[in-house]
């Protein structure tokens, strides 16, 4: 791919006497508006778009045909089976949401922690967020086997008089799932509106002009608006947070809660967010590379932007190590033979294949990111994330099928195959996401544009490089007494 | 009834924020101001007060929490009690992580709403913005000519301090 | 006001030497009567070790919060934060004055730590099973490395920190980036089973997976709530009264907030997969905290840990506002000694027949020992601020920071 070849502007220099530029070329606003909206107002998009769709779409009839099939003919065609009932099925629910946990991260905490690197790619990385919580809520519902009491899920009456089991870790699921796909929508949502009055603004077309004139809610940009709008967007970005670590925390309740050797440990709350941080950030380099060349963002979505999140995908590794590390540890440690075996068994027993595949990576092959060199290399970070996602999912795998494969019952134990449906039918939630993702950044403003401009150098927002060693005391900006005395000068 | 509407076009937030602080000095009654994205501190300079939406947000987040803890315990202890493993009727640790999802629930669905509400926003509003690039890259300020005290050249003036791009009055029915 | 040269006190100077003085005099007396007391009542000196090593865990929890919270801001390259580092450095390095006051539990391990004790390993295959790791030469290797990494990191980014100073060099601002990145991982593990080791072996049957995280948590949030409460006792004495704002204060009740929640969250998270699945090997060490006294004591800090600070810090108005920030995180950290009591004390039965484990061993040395280590605490904080400014003046974000708004 020759694309490659055009030189990265290097925007990853660490001087600590001045903020690097975050957005390259020093575009005014109307420069930025044009180099975002171009994606949605071109006449027709890059012919790899349509390569690339057609391939989605493909998959994603596989889908639909593998899951009629599966209604069709019942759970049994994938290779579920006692003990190993959850099999593919949950590895892949839990894989997806992991993936969709990035986008709320992005758009929550680094906004929280004030990275206005966030602005570059907090938008397509929610989308991408609610994409992956869409094939992973396809999962436990075609799981049950029946769908058409998929219903019985929510609490709504039925004649039976009967309610959900609130004790049940299944259900906080639900709850979970649910919310986080509302409340992600909404932060999505909110933060478009904007944009979409943009798009409305500049339509030449009169679909355009209606299309994004209803989606855009009558959004003028005045005073007023923002100013409820920020509100509500750190609101929003408050409540998400928590909602992310949740969400994941609840995933790893529907194992942790359990009495099976393996699952039952009580890092697994932290360990999996860790892991989701870990696994949607790969997935939003995997897609960021793409997308930057094929739409000309590059000087939006910089070097430095990739390098932030290889260092965030560096962290969250290290974390995920810490907690196999010290699950293996506390399995010694713990003296209960059953754990042990559990631990030994997967590094070293049928399943050490997929063990050892995602210990190197997830723990090995990102440790390559302690190097600048690796970290800016577009190529080779494209490859570790890849390596990352592949090792995310294969920790789903092992964490799934290799304690319920050895039972209690060594009568019971037995070697877990999938069969060419789960197969096809993971594939086909790919189709999906890819699909839903294409169309998105053809449709949809593909950069949080208004939340950019304001943190281009000409917003004012950055006071601009600091002044040169030894001046600090002459000039030191100190802040407005009101505010010393709001905190109390005098005490 | 019509009113008088004096509108000045500027082309970065500095000029703004000056133009605002400088009129409001004035007294001068600001209709609105448009810009393309939130300006750090503007609400300061054209004086609005602090939002009430943490306010909603709070107290909607406090009534999922509330009905839902009630909601659980009535179906799993009172309507329709189920041993299961062995649990407590009232098992308040495991009703936890529901609670909250539904806290988060009303405050977040709630805050959206009061937010669509108060701009006011919902889907077929006609957008009234004074011309297309503001929500591009340009920032207006519009003033209301309250009555004859009104002198546009001295405003304009003023404006073209703060290098207003175009100054204009325009009628406007309301 | 440009070129008007602030009046703003940065150096403690002449007041260093009485404050220390008084400091030290305060953990000499603590020390004292603990050990007067500790020799003449029955049990006493198995009561005072207790107690010792509580307070200690909870000083040592301070210190390392505050080692980790130096380290996240020079990976972060974070701006706020300059002109709350030096305290904070400060803080940190508090670790090497720690080491003197760890010597004394080497030599009360076997009132400390049952593991040690043969006769009771003797009749425990648990005991025997874990000997490999749960044994006293092992176990001072590994406190040895522990401390060795602590005070390295904390001493090095305190001096570095301090001869930027003078300096004004950026690249020494890189120098602790650098170090700052496997300081963390060091960090974390030495972290976890330095907590493994000091708390959780207390009961040597237990086990918990998430205990270096609940302890990290704790120490995390004790360390913002006390930058508060000395930034109100400096200002109160005159110094810093203009570099750190309400700004500065607003995002420290943020990360107060934050982490009362990410506590609140870890703990939750331990006691629910714990209460759940309702193992007897794990089941005990919470039986045994919500037996008699101890269920008040948990209650307590469900609502003191959690509840209350939680309501208090939503808001605005008090993150923003010294006067009602310091009291919270006075709050706090009077809520974060309980919970190392909770954590530590209920073992203070372990392998005791007949006692009456329903009854918190409340005793006077618990307070004392809390005034004679923190005696020495204040003491070391005070001796590496005496020479050097309260905050880093030749660092090249310092500008960022003093002219830093929330948005």
């Amino acid at each position: 791919m020759s694309m490659v070849l055009i030189p990265e502007k290097d925007n990853t220099g660490n001087d600590p006497t001045q903020r690097p530029e975050l957005i390259l070329g020093q575009p005014d606003f109307a420069q930025l508006t044009e180099s975002v909206c171009r994606v949605s107002e071109a006449p027709s998009p890059p012919r790899v778009w349509y390569v690339a769709l057609s391939i989605s779409l493909a998959f994603t009839i596989i889908l639909h045909v593998m899951i009629a099939y599966l209604l069709w003919e019942g759970t049994g065609v994938w290779g579920i089976q006692i003990p190993v009932a959850w099999g593919w099925a949950i590895a892949n629910f839990v894989f997806w949401v992991g993936i969709g946990h990035a986008g709320t991260l992005i758009s929550a905490i680094l906004f929280l922690f004030r990275q206005k690197w966030r602005t570059s790619i907090n938008r397509f990385a929610e989308a991408m967020t609610i994409f992956a919580v869409i094939c992973a809520a396809i999962y436990p519902g075609i799981h049950i086997g029946r769908v058409w009491f998929a219903y019985w899920l929510f609490p709504i009456p039925n004649y039976l008089n009967l309610w959900p089991q609130f004790r049940s870790p299944l259900l906080w699921d639900v709850f979970a799932v649910s919310t986080y796909m509302i409340v992600s929508l909404l932060f999505w949502y909110v933060g478009m509106v904007p944009d979409l009055a943009t798009f409305r603004d500049r339509a030449q077309t009169r679909v355009r002009q209606v299309v994004y004139g209803i989606l855009a809610l009558g959004w003028r940009g005045s005073s007023r608006q923002w100013h409820r709008y920020e509100c509500a967007y750190l609101l929003l970005a408050g409540l998400a947070t928590p909602l992310v670590l949740s969400v994941h925390s609840i995933v790893s309740f529907d194992f942790a809660v359990s009495l099976i050797p393996g699952w039952h440990t009580t890092i697994f709350p932290p360990y999996f967010v860790a892991g989701a941080i870990f696994s949607g950030f790969a997935m939003v380099v995997t897609l960021a590379i793409p997308a930057r060349y094929l739409f000309d963002l590059k000087h939006i979505i910089t070097l430095r932007h990739l390098e932030n999140m290889n260092k965030i995908i560096l962290v969250t590794g290290m974390m995920v190590g810490y907690a196999y590390g010290i699950e293996f540890f506390i399995a010694w440690y713990s003296g209960n033979p059953t754990e042990a075996f559990v631990f030994f068994n997967r590094a070293l027993g049928p399943y050490a294949w997929a063990y050892w595949t995602m210990i190197s990576c997830n723990v090995l092959i990102p440790q390559f990111f302690w190097f600048k060199k690796c970290r800016t290399s577009i190529w080779f970070m494209f490859i570790v994330c890849i390596f990352v996602n592949i090792g995310m999912w294969f920790e789903r795998f092992v964490i799934v099928v290799t304690s319920l494969s050895r039972d209690f019952l060594p009568s019971s134990w037995g070697y877990f195959r999938p069969t060419l449906i789960d197969v096809m039918t993971f594939a086909g939630t790919f189709g999906l996401f890819f699909t839903l993702f294409l169309l998105f950044c053809r449709f949809l403003p593909i950069v949080a544009m208004a939340e950019v401009k304001s943190i281009l150098p000409k917003a004012g927002l950055d006071s601009g490089p600091h002044h040169g060693h030894g001046q600090y005391w002459g000039e030191i900006p100190y802040q407005h007494d009101e505010a010393a005395k709001e905190g109390g000068a005098g005490v | 009834m019509n009113r008088r509407i004096f509108m000045s076009v500027h082309e970065c937030e500095e000029d703004l924020l000056g133009v605002v602080k400088a009129v409001r000095q004035q007294g001068l009654k600001i209709v609105d101001i448009y810009t393309p994205y939130p300006v750090h501190g503007l609400d300061r300079a054209a004086g609005f007060g602090p939002s009430r939406l943490p306010w909603i947000c709070f107290v909607l987040g406090l009534l999922g929490a509330g009905l839902k803890v009630w909601f659980e315990f009535w179906t799993t202890a009172q309507d329709w009690p189920i041993n299961v493993g062995g649990k407590p009727w009232d098992s308040l640790p495991a009703f936890i992580p529901v609670t909250f999802e539904v806290m988060v629930l009303f405050a977040g669905v709630g805050t959206v709403i009061a937010l669509f509400i108060a701009t006011p926003l919902y889907p077929g509003k006609k957008a009234v913005t004074p011309f297309a690039r503001t929500t591009d890259d340009r920032f207006a300020l519009l003033l209301e000519e309250e009555d004859a005290t009104f002198d546009p050249d001295q405003v304009r003036m003023l404006c073209e301090r703060y290098n207003a791009v175009r100054v204009e009055e325009r009628e406007e029915k309301y | 006001m440009p070129h008007e040269t602030p009046k703003e006190l940065l150096r403690l100077n002449e007041a260093a030497p009485r404050l220390f003085r008084n400091a030290c005099l305060l953990g000499i007396a603590g020390l004292v009567v603990s050990l007067l007391i500790a020799v003449s009542v029955d049990g006493g000196v198995k009561r005072a070790y207790h107690s010792y090593l509580m307070n200690f865990c909870y000083f040592l929890s301070l210190s390392l919060g505050g080692l980790v919270f130096v380290m996240i801001q020079h990976l972060s390259r974070a701006g706020w934060s300059v002109v709350v580092r030096r305290i904070s450095e400060a803080v940190a390095a508090n670790v090497l004055f720690l080491v003197v006051l760890f010597v004394p539990i080497l030599f009360g391990m076997h009132h400390l730590f049952p593991w040690t004790r043969e006769e009771l390993v003797a009749s425990d295959p648990l005991l025997q099973w874990k000997q490999p790791y749960l044994n006293v030469p092992f176990f001072i290797i590994r406190c040895l490395i522990y401390f060795g990494v602590w005070c390295g990191l904390s001493y090095f980014l305190l001096r570095w920190s301090q001869e930027q100073d003078d300096s004004r060099s950026p690249a020494l601002t890189l120098r602790m980036e650098r170090w700052s990145a496997p300081g963390i991982l060091l960090f974390a593990i030495t972290v976890t089973f330095a907590s493994f080791d000091l708390l959780m072996s207390r009961d040597p049957h237990w086990f918990s997976t998430i205990y270096g995280v609940y302890y990290f948590g704790g120490s995390f949030l004790g360390f913002v709530s006390l930058l508060p409460v000395i930034f109100f006792a400096l200002r109160l004495n005159g110094y810093i009264r203009r570099s750190v704002t309400a700004e500065h204060f607003h995002d420290l009740g943020k990360l107060m907030l934050g982490f009362t929640v990410f506590w609140a969250y870890i703990a939750f998270s331990q006691f629910l997969l714990i209460w759940y699945a309702d193992l007897p090997e794990e089941t005990g060490w919470y039986a045994r905290r919500l037996e008699g006294q101890w269920g008040w004591l948990s209650f307590l800090l469900l609502a003191g840990h959690f509840i209350i600070p939680f309501i208090g810090l939503l808001f605005r108005y008090p993150k923003r506002r010294l006067r009602y920030l310091a009291p919270w995180g006075l709050f706090i950290l009077v809520m974060h000694w309980l919970d190392l009591y909770w954590l530590s004390m209920p073992e203070f039965y372990w392998g005791v027949e007949g006692a009456d484990t329903g009854v918190i061993p409340f005793h006077l040395l618990d307070l004392t020992t809390l005034l004679g280590i923190g005696g020495f605490f204040l003491a070391g904080t005070i001796q590496w601020l005496r020479d050097c400014s309260l905050i880093p003046e030749g660092d090249p974000r310092l500008k960022e920071s003093l002219s830093f708004e929330n948005a």
